[in-house]
């Protein structure tokens, strides 16, 4: 804020009683919407501390942030289902669970907050979380180097468990012919209630573990789990949007000018996994969860080392700035890819004769 | 709450304009009904957020995307 590049760049927050640079809001929806698009990730790990960084306090960053994924996630669902990417029944089923699971996380957020351990055990929840769901989705990409069938995906035990979960015949039992499952009931509400306990104590929109919890546990296609999850995220959003705005810490300003943003990189994103392999996707997922686990490592050493506490949070901030960067860069160039081959074929051809 | 009294106060060291007088207006809701400001700021975001999403789905079939049909590259 010290350096004005002139007074137009800058809108004032009536809520949070602070100016910000409105086009670094653009930038940071287009990047978080395409990278949101693409993983069916809201980007809330992304997006919060990038808020923060432009000057909003830190609980309106996170309402922001909530409120503009809430409107983007309807964007990107609206999208996946156009493609046949959301099952409905599925996302429908995980909602109940989703809803209570989110508000037990708020809760336990309430009672840690109490104790006054609020800021290292969250960090602490998410550097676990992130570094399971690293090494899983790694095991499988190096798996399927070694055998391209999704049968050889994971090792012998990790798939004994993985399959007695599925065979799990608690009933009722429902078929969900979007995804191509047929399982009890009690697993999908299962994976809602833990993904969105996991949701609300992180504050967060949950792709980072729903998708990879549809993948691996329900036995989803990559892009079903993708647009479900969407659906979820939209659910969840909401949700948590409705709670900050009550309480006061939303800019609805800031919200819709990160809509702008992340309207077109959401669609982009969407249209992106048209054309790459769901194997690359889960690789492109990869760096972007060891990415956000090396940041939040370096915020938690910051916490608890005070000396060098501010070069670290810096770190940590330019890191997921040039990983949102990087990222939608990448996604970006796989679209551009994709929509020129698309052109060129007889069906690109007819669609754009017809207009 | 507190937020939003600090706002007011802020805003009103700001120069006249129409921004102003909306942000005034804004601010007003919220310390009258904290629900109506909530159903209002929900409404208005998923409304923007679907009439974006319109648009750029527009402009998306004008660069000649077949948004009707996924090739799922899962071979």
């Amino acid at each position: 804020m010290s350096v004005r590049v002139g007074e137009w760049f800058y809108v004032w927050m009536p809520m949070a009683g602070t100016e910000i640079f409105w086009p670094g809001l653009v930038i940071l929806g287009f990047g978080v919407g395409v990278i949101g698009g693409f993983f069916g990730i809201g980007g809330g790990w992304m997006a919060t501390p990038g808020l923060n960084l432009l000057g909003l306090p830190m609980a309106f960053a996170i309402g922001t942030d909530l409120t503009h994924m809430a409107g983007k996630s309807i964007i990107s669902t609206f999208r996946h289902a156009r493609f046949g990417n959301v099952d409905y029944r599925l996302g429908a089923t995980m909602v109940l669970g989703t809803v209570c699971g989110f508000e037990a996380g708020a809760q336990t957020v309430m009672w840690l907050e109490r104790l006054g351990r609020v800021e290292l055990y969250v960090r602490l929840a998410y550097l676990a979380l992130l570094t399971v769901i690293a090494r899983v989705i790694l095991a499988d990409l190096r798996a399927r180097r070694r055998s391209p069938t999704p049968q050889a995906a994971f090792g012998p035990k990790s798939s004994v468990v993985l399959a007695k979960i599925r065979k799990i015949e608690l009933p009722p039992i429902l078929e969900f012919p979007r995804a191509g499952i047929r399982c009890s009931l009690w697993l999908p509400v299962a994976v809602g209630l833990l993904t969105g306990w996991l949701c609300g104590l992180l504050g967060i929109g949950g792709g980072l573990i729903r998708v990879p919890a549809l993948i691996y546990l329900l036995g989803c296609p990559t892009h079903v789990a993708v647009g479900t999850d969407l659906f979820e995220v939209a659910i969840s959003g909401l949700y948590g949007a409705a709670t900050y705005t009550y309480k006061g810490r939303t800019e609805l300003v800031a919200a819709l000018i990160m809509l702008v943003g992340a309207s077109a990189g959401a669609q982009i994103g969407c249209v992106a996994t048209k054309y790459v392999h769901g194997y690359r996707i889960r690789a492109l997922l990869v760096v972007a969860v060891a990415g956000c686990a090396v940041s939040i490592a370096l915020k938690l050493v910051g916490t608890v080392q005070p000396r060098g506490a501010q070069l670290l949070q810096s770190v940590a901030t330019v890191l997921i700035l040039a990983l949102v960067a990087g990222l939608a860069a990448e996604i970006l160039r796989q679209f551009i890819r994709g929509v020129r081959q698309e052109r060129a074929t007889p069906v690109g051809q007819a669609a754009r004769g017809a207009r | 709450m507190t937020a939003a009294v600090k706002g007011a106060e802020l805003l009103a060291q700001m120069p006249g304009s129409l921004f102003e007088e909306w942000a005034e207006r804004w601010l007003a809701l919220y310390a009258k009904s904290p629900f109506q400001f909530t159903v209002i700021t929900l409404a208005v975001v998923v409304t923007v957020g679907a009439f974006l999403g319109m648009i750029t789905d527009f402009i998306i079939k004008r660069l000649g995307i077949d948004l009707n049909s996924r090739e799922v590259r899962e071979k």
